[in-house]
């Protein structure tokens, strides 16, 4: 079959033309993948950081109980299991008036991480689509594209012949390295367009898991303050008086109020960053702002882990 | 699940205020040798500890209910992101795709060539 030439040639630069046009007009650059990659990062300390305030939470709970049964105060017999009658598999606190707290604390650790999880998913399918996987970008290479465009060139080349097309070798290699070019050009302005997209779609679901999260975190907080009121009153009253174990315990609970304070600034700082990102996508001038100040409470979060965690080895340490 | 949360854990907090005030005066008592005023005051401290920890149960119930629904939310949106991801792997696959047919064509139009030599042309200009 002989393809006059003289007919598709105008017609495919046309083509060419249009969709270089397009592409232009969009800008084709690849994604910056930074802010991405930082938002995931930050994402992930927030998860690391609630679970384990959580974790204690639901430790010293738990804690509460058994001193609650030595001192009388709670029956063991509340806390036998039960089984359901009906699937052997399920069980509960029924032969207690009400469930125990650290058994709803647990559900509301594994429900928070849960949450966090779900979240941290979100921020690296952001980071893969824009390029910056571990795997490496989901679209090929400049070098892979500029192969494939010499497999075409060649392919065709020959097919051509095959067929009895007359094609010289230069506009051969024009029509295929435009076509892919431009191929290239049209699927990082898809890319881009597909991430606004969906930062855009998504933002009030992150906009919910902000106040969620933040709600959590004042709960947590509320709990470490319960458990101070708890735990000073003995070593308050204790004969004769000592200064240390109190001392000890407030600097306990000061460094678990900062990093929960810290937990719910970064929670409050993630809408903002959220929305940093759809300007990340159309490379905007003008500087990141939400997502510098999501990454700075990130950090400051990180230092108040430090802190927790000394604070609770000098607790640990005979006093 | 603003207001209901908000508005319990703004009770929480009242309720714990009250609770390290009581504790304060009771320390006092104590440490002042009026164990039996100390001790009335424990009994009101104590029933006000369980009313905190049964608003506790109830708050983390009703979160750990309301993140369920949001989780599901989040996860359908990174499943939507997961779709993008493979219909920009597919579009490049299809280019690829193209690049090796037209390769298997050629191969195939090659081999034509040798087996049947001197066929003629199927489609004369």
């Amino acid at each position: 079959m002989k393809v006059p030439l003289a007919k598709t040639r105008p017609r495919v630069l046309a083509l060419i033309l249009m969709l270089g046009v397009t592409v232009l007009g969009t800008g084709c650059a690849s994604v910056d993948t930074g802010p991405f990659t930082q938002f995931a990062t930050s994402v992930q300390s927030l998860r690391d950081g609630s679970d384990s305030q959580a974790g204690a939470a639901a430790t010293a709970s738990r804690q509460d109980l058994v001193e609650q049964v030595a001192s009388g105060e709670v029956s063991p017999a509340d806390l036998q299991l039960q089984f359901d009658e009906s699937n052997p598999f399920v069980t509960s606190y029924g032969f207690a008036e009400s469930e125990p707290n650290f058994v709803k604390l647990i559900r509301f650790r594994q429900g928070l991480a849960a949450l966090n999880d779900a979240m941290v998913s979100y921020a690296q399918s952001l980071v893969l689509l824009s390029g910056g996987g571990q795997g490496g970008d989901i679209l090929p290479t400049s070098a892979q594209f500029d192969q494939m465009a010499q497999s075409l060139n060649a392919n065709a080349g020959t097919a051509a012949s095959a067929l009895g097309v007359k094609i010289g070798s230069g506009e051969q290699a024009l029509l295929s390295t435009a076509a892919v070019q431009l191929f290239k050009a049209y699927i990082e302005n898809k890319r881009r367009k597909d991430l606004a997209q969906a930062i855009e779609e998504v933002q009030p679901r992150v906009d919910e898991f902000s106040l969620a999260a933040q709600q959590a975190v004042h709960f947590l907080a509320s709990m470490a303050q319960t458990d101070y009121d708890e735990e000073i009153l003995p070593l308050a009253t204790a004969t004769p008086a000592n200064a240390t174990p109190i001392l000890t315990l407030n600097d306990t609970t000061q460094a678990t109020l900062a990093t929960l304070e810290a937990l719910s600034s970064s929670y409050g700082a993630l809408p903002e960053a959220h929305r940093d990102l759809k300007a990340a996508t159309s490379k905007k001038p003008g500087g990141l702002s939400g997502l510098i100040a999501l990454t700075n409470e990130a950090i400051r979060l990180q230092g108040f882990v430090t802190q927790l965690a000394k604070a609770n080895a000098a607790a640990a340490a005979p006093q | 699940m603003a207001d209901t949360m908000e508005d319990k854990l703004a009770v929480l907090d009242a309720m714990n205020t009250s609770l390290g005030k009581i504790t304060n005066v009771q320390i006092r008592l104590t440490l002042a040798g009026q164990t039996d005023l100390a001790n009335q005051l424990d009994v009101h401290r104590k029933a006000l500890l369980a009313q905190i920890e049964e608003l506790q149960g109830q708050v983390a119930d009703q979160w750990t209910v309301d993140a369920a629904t949001l989780t599901e939310k989040l996860r359908e949106a990174n499943g939507d992101l997961q779709t993008r991801i493979r219909n920009i792997k597919n579009n490049v696959n299809v280019a690829n795709n193209a690049v090796q047919i037209i390769g298997l064509i050629d191969g195939a139009l090659n081999f034509l060539k040798a087996v049947v030599p001197g066929r003629p042309d199927p489609h004369p200009a």
